[in-house]
């Protein structure tokens, strides 16, 4: 009886694993397709910008990094946070700073001569005027560059 | 993706199995089939390569192509003085359905990462994020790298990703999802061959489909979290280990058990914490057995010696903060806070019940077979597998200790990573349970 029941259990053991492992496959296949991912969909926003960048001699360095919640000058949702670390991500090695401050590490000295707008929320009527409009992707993402002014 | 990349990610793959082929055949002894030294291969050569890519970064290419070299020419040597007897491959009805299994698991992965090539959250936010200042950052990486999250995270991970990318000539996200998939395979792969080897093919097979068919461990194959790695890492120290103990008490074992550690320091903070539990662990017994444990620990910080002074040198030259040191007050007031404690064991509990994301859970009809077939009392007292239990406990006990004192709220910190934390064990947790399975006398009838 005892070589049954380990028997059996052996069987129900192996049927379950095959089961999860099938299971799985299914549900991600019910994932967005590659092109609707948050990330695939950000470097896709994110690209041009680094483009220009590149071909206007600022291979890397600090930027600037805004939303409509700091021309607002309302404090960050968990949404905000979550844009401004994708940016980080697609933009590296540029360091997207707010603030003075990145998203972690010590504080960055002095002005970035670029500033990043992502306005996915919507694009604002007005911004700083010591923002210069240099690059608007059309999908929310804006480049500007900081004058004196 | 170009036919290029394609062609700069295979050989980047390659390489590294031919660096940890050649370091497993040495320190395997030749008693052992030699499945074991291609189980073992995957994690020694990505850990080596990972290594080397943060000590070498510009001359990589150069430094590995003498490595090649060498290794290649190391092992046509062995080759030809090669004596040891082949072992047969056993084909087993159960073996069959895991190898249907692992190609399940493998389509399954494979389709993650095309839907997600960035990984999840952590993926891309701190480890991708990693390595692209690897990638993209020339010299400056060390500067910029601080400005992103848990910059102090060892970089095992990123530096393969970069390395990647290095051979592909371009960054191809789904290659950081290339480390997780042949490691979380490969651990499957020393769950069966290790228990196939001490047990019988069976018990082998049948604890290898366990691991696979927990979703939750497929899913961070191919997550590119660094925490599926990791796990890979502690398995391998602790099977080494049981192998050492149970089959040949070669010390070259041990070596590997060290460099696998040092690997697992390398991958992750928790890491550096499992090397102090095995080396808690391996000098526990040192008023009984001095020379003996002189001996073995001398031996596993041989291996250790180089993934660590690699730890020790990124620790000291990259001045990354971490969150749980920097932010930590009011640290006394919070060990001996009931309610904090309530709560970990709380979340120990549930988490624990609720881990793998099983549509049909295993835990009942496992706990069935092993009461059914019994528990070997002798396993239990040998070193391995004490040794064993030992480090995954104080791992346990140490990941304790760090939610009672966690800068961060307590429960947020529990919600988001107490899961990862039993993942990290999960295959060295079903190893041991698959050696302790059986009493003595089945075990002999299922080896005859």
């Amino acid at each position: 009886v005892k070589r049954l029941i380990a028997n059996l259990t052996v069987t129900f053991l192996v049927v379950t694993a095959c089961w999860n492992i099938w299971r799985y496959f299914q549900n991600v296949a019910d994932l967005l397709p590659r092109s609707s991912e948050g990330i695939v969909v950000q470097e896709d926003r994110y690209r041009s910008v680094r483009d220009l960048l590149k071909v206007m001699g600022y291979p890397k360095g600090p930027i600037g990094f805004i939303t409509n919640r700091d021309l607002k000058a309302e404090p960050y949702s968990a949404e905000e946070t979550a844009q401004w670390g994708r940016a980080q991500y697609v933009m590296v090695p540029w360091i997207m700073i707010r603030n003075g401050r990145g998203l972690d590490g010590p504080p960055v000295s002095g002005d970035a001569p670029f500033v990043i707008g992502d306005f996915w929320d919507g694009v604002p009527a007005k911004v700083p005027s010591n923002l210069v409009k240099v690059l608007d992707t059309g999908q929310g993402v804006i480049l500007f560059r900081r004058t004196s002014q | 993706v170009t036919g290029s990349a394609l062609f700069g990610l295979a050989a980047a793959l390659s390489v590294a199995l031919l660096f940890g082929y050649a370091i497993t055949t040495t320190l395997l002894p030749r008693s052992l089939p030699r499945h074991f030294s291609w189980a073992f291969a995957p994690g020694a050569g990505l850990g080596f390569c990972s290594l080397l890519f943060f000590l070498f970064r510009r001359p990589m290419f150069t430094v590995e192509s003498g490595l090649t070299v060498i290794a290649l020419w190391h092992l046509y040597r062995r080759k030809r003085e090669e004596t040891a007897v082949e072992a047969s491959l056993r084909p087993h009805a159960l073996g069959l359905v895991l190898c249907g299994a692992i190609g399940l698991a493998f389509a399954a992965s494979a389709l993650a990462v095309d839907r997600m090539p960035h990984g999840s959250w952590d993926a891309w936010a701190i480890w991708n994020t990693h390595a692209r200042f690897l990638f993209r950052d020339g010299s400056d990486w060390r500067d910029d790298i601080q400005y992103s999250y848990h910059s102090d995270y060892p970089l095992l991970t990123s530096a393969l990703t970069a390395r990647f990318w290095r051979y592909a000539g371009q960054e191809v996200p789904d290659a950081g999802a290339l480390p997780g998939i042949v490691l979380a395979l490969s651990g499957v792969a020393i769950v069966a061959l290790t228990l196939s080897e001490l047990r019988a093919a069976s018990t082998g097979v049948l604890f290898a489909l366990l691991l696979l068919g927990t979703p939750f461990y497929l899913w961070h194959a191919g997550s590119q979290y660094a925490d599926g790695p990791l796990s890979f890492f502690i398995l391998s120290t602790i099977a080494l280990l049981c192998l050492y103990t149970e089959h040949n008490s070669d010390r070259r074992l041990l070596v590997l058990a060290g460099f696998t550690a040092g690997c697992a320091g390398w991958t992750k903070n928790e890491g550096a914490l499992f090397i102090v539990a095995c080396c808690v662990a391996l000098l526990l017994p040192v008023g009984r057995a001095q020379s003996k444990v002189v001996e073995r620990f001398v031996a596993f910080s041989a291996g250790l010696v180089f993934p660590l002074a690699t730890i020790i040198l990124f620790k000291v030259t990259i001045f990354g903060r971490n969150d749980l040191i920097h932010f930590q007050s009011d640290t006394i007031a919070k060990i001996l806070d009931l309610g904090r404690h309530r709560m970990i064991v709380a979340s120990y509990v549930t988490k624990f019940v609720s881990f793998g994301e099983w549509t049909v859970s295993p835990f009942l009809p496992l706990l069935l077979l092993i009461g059914v077939r019994g528990i070997n009392r002798q396993v239990m007292r040998s070193f391995g597998w004490v040794t064993g239990t030992i480090v995954v406990g104080l791992l346990l006990m140490g990941y304790y200790f760090v939610y009672l004192v966690t800068p961060i709220d307590l429960q947020v910190h529990l919600n988001t990573s107490l899961d990862r934390l039993f993942l990290q064990v999960w295959p060295s947790m079903i190893l041991l349970a698959g050696l302790v399975c059986g009493n003595e006398a089945e075990r002999k009838n299922a080896r005859a």
